[in-house]
């Protein structure tokens, strides 16, 4: 069984007025546990839309989403369930801190789901190390932060409610290199050994080429791809016609096809590149 | 000679209290007229807090900053000193004051008593700089992100400034929108001599500038140009600054023997030296 089904999604925003505007266009998807999803698609393509779904923001105009089978809106009384078992990371999160302090912030989600303050207490050490935020910092206010570093407590508050499926809409913008890699690796290490389900949002071709099992491509709404980082990398041409770039190195790759006869088309990492060069240029 | 921007022996804390938390701790920079300069450094190193000493919005708790050799600190130089350094922020959305472009763009020389017909003027040159002209008459709501930036320096160019300050003024942006707003850059300061200091965490980026700063924990741990800098994996390494696919690409290439000379900054240049060499091979 899937653990995601989304069936004949469509969702218009404003509908029935003259600004009506089809933003998803009967999506069918199937995602399974413990897989990490790369959702791409250029500004405008659906990718917020779709994800506020997931996390029921969002009630499809048409169509239906199953969380383990069970229908999202059968029973709008339990939509708070699904809220936590969905965690969201919005595309703006810094824009939702208001507690006076950074502990507190990150403590609202566990304290609404009804957890007891030691246990708050240790969800909100975990999600600390977690996204390497400084313990000192928890007692500042949020406001008196850096923009990358108010960033990682939106995404501490997240992580702090321990969600089954985690979407995070562009969750690296503003964070330094080490920071965004480390943040990666976490994620990547979160749906590993503990079998979530995790969503990415990102322009980053790399990093999507590098963690996702399956990517997502939308265009206007529409779904276009849902497979493998390579197959979906290979197809160059239909990615530059929704307006997407492969990873640098997959172009590189391809402008040396003349000089460097048989490159496979498929590579996306710096150390594949290097070995089929290397590669070529022993067997020559 | 002087330079443009002059930061001497900058300290600065956010609380007044002895033993609080140095954020700036020593910063001695020289900053020309006319040059590119980037800011790069881990989250919470300081680089906001220095730039906003740059035009005044912050000052010194020990040291002095100079701008055209005018004291940030001489509250009667404040006003010239907010219309020869202009500044721009990470989220479009914030910098956007009226519903029009040119509206928008309209409000700062207003705003300074501007004479109408020069603001006419000054608003039309600026939306052309920046390519947004056809756009005079849209409503800004219904504007991309990199739509918005581009308004928003347009905005900053009628004041006619000679600095733009901009921080991470893309990293809200989508990939297209990214090229806008630097390439936008590129050209005020390539073709119209404006000094600019960008805070970026994008390397591909920071690669454009004349000269780039690191910072770390307050202090700056190296200033160089981009070549330089990005030679150097092990410092990258040692700052945890991350080293671009096509720079890390060649480096690797050579530590396996393959015997290339320069080091690639961008794809392009990266393409070239593979390619030289791969033509060469036969
Ligand atoms: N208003 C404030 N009051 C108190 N401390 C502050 C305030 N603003 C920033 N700080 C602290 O000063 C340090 C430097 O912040 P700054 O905003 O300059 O960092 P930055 O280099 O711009 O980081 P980022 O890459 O995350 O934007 C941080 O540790 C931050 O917590
Ligand atoms: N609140 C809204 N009201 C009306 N239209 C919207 C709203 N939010 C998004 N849209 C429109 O829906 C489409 C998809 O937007 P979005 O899901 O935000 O795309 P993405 O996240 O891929 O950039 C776009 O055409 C956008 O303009
Ligand atoms: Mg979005
Ligand atoms: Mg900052």
């Amino acid at each position: 069984m899937a653990k995601l089904e989304i069936k004949n999604l469509t969702y218009i925003y404003s509908e029935g007025t003259p600004a009506a505007k089809k933003a998803l266009n009967n999506i069918n998807l199937r995602i399974k546990q413990n897989e990490f999803i790369g959702l791409i698609g250029r500004t405008g393509s659906g990718k917020s839309t779709l994800a506020k779904h997931l996390n029921a923001l969002l009630k499809p105009t048409e169509g239906k989403i199953l969380l383990d089978g069970e229908d999202f809106w059968h029973k709008p009384k339990k939509i708070r369930n699904v809220r936590f078992k969905v965690g969201m990371v919005f595309q703006y999160p810094e824009h939702q801190l208001f507690e006076e302090t950074v502990y507190k912030d990150i403590a609202f989600g566990p304290s609404n789901m009804g957890l007891l303050e030691d246990e708050i207490e240790k969800k909100i050490h975990m999600a600390c190390e977690f996204i390497n935020l400084d313990f000192n910092l928890l007692y500042k206010s949020p406001f008196e932060l850096s923009g990358g570093e108010k960033r990682k407590v939106a995404i501490a508050g997240v992580i702090a409610m321990d969600p089954e499926i985690l979407i995070l809409d562009e969750p690296t913008a503003g964070l330094d290199p080490k920071s965004r890699e480390q943040l990666l690796c976490q994620l990547h290490y979160y749906y590993k050994s503990r079998e979530k389900t995790v969503i990415l949002i990102s322009h980053n071709m790399d990093d999507i080429a590098k963690y996702s099992d399956r990517i997502i491509v939308l265009d206007d709404g529409n779904l276009i791809m849902f497979d493998s980082p390579k197959r979906v990398f290979s197809q160059i041409d239909l990615l530059k016609s929704v307006g997407l770039e492969p990873p640098q190195i997959t172009s590189v790759m391809r402008s040396l096809l003349e000089v460097v006869p048989g490159l496979s088309d498929e590579i996306l990492t710096v150390d594949e590149a290097v070995e089929a060069l290397l590669n070529f240029v022993k067997n020559r | 000679m002087k330079s443009f921007i002059d930061i001497i022996d900058l300290n600065f804390s956010y609380n007044e209290d002895n033993n609080a938390k140095k954020i700036l701790n020593g910063i001695n920079l020289n900053i020309k007229k006319g040059e590119f300069l980037a800011i790069l450094g881990c989250n919470g190193s300081g680089k906001s807090t220095l730039i906003k000493h740059l035009n005044a919005m912050l000052l010194p708790t020990k040291g002095n900053v100079f701008v055209k050799g005018m004291n940030t600190k001489d509250e009667r130089k404040i006003y010239d000193i907010r219309s020869t350094v202009g500044l721009i922020l990470q989220n479009p959305d914030n910098q956007i004051v009226a519903s029009i472009v040119e509206d928008d763009v309209a409000f700062g020389p207003e705003n300074l008593g501007v004479a109408p017909k020069v603001i006419r003027e000054r608003v039309d040159m600026a939306l052309k700089l920046v390519d947004m002209y056809d756009y005079r008459k849209s409503t800004t709501y219904s504007l991309s992100g990199g739509q918005k930036q581009r308004v928003a320096i347009a905005g900053i160019i009628a004041m006619q400034p000679e600095c733009i300050l901009l921080d991470e003024p893309t990293s809200m942006l989508d990939p297209e929108g990214r090229k806008e707003v630097l390439d936008t850059i590129k050209n005020l300061n390539k073709n119209f001599e404006i000094t600019i200091v960008l805070i970026t965490h994008y390397m591909e980026e920071a690669v454009n500038a004349d000269r780039i700063a690191i910072i770390n924990e307050g202090k700056i741990v190296r200033v160089n140009t981009p070549r330089a800098i990005f030679s150097d994996i092990i410092f990258l390494k040692e700052y945890q600054l991350s080293i671009p696919p096509v720079v890390e690409l060649i480096h690797k290439l050579r530590l396996n023997g393959i015997n290339l000379n320069n080091i690639a900054l961008d794809e392009k240049e990266c393409i070239n030296i593979l390619k030289n060499y791969f033509n060469s091979f036969e």
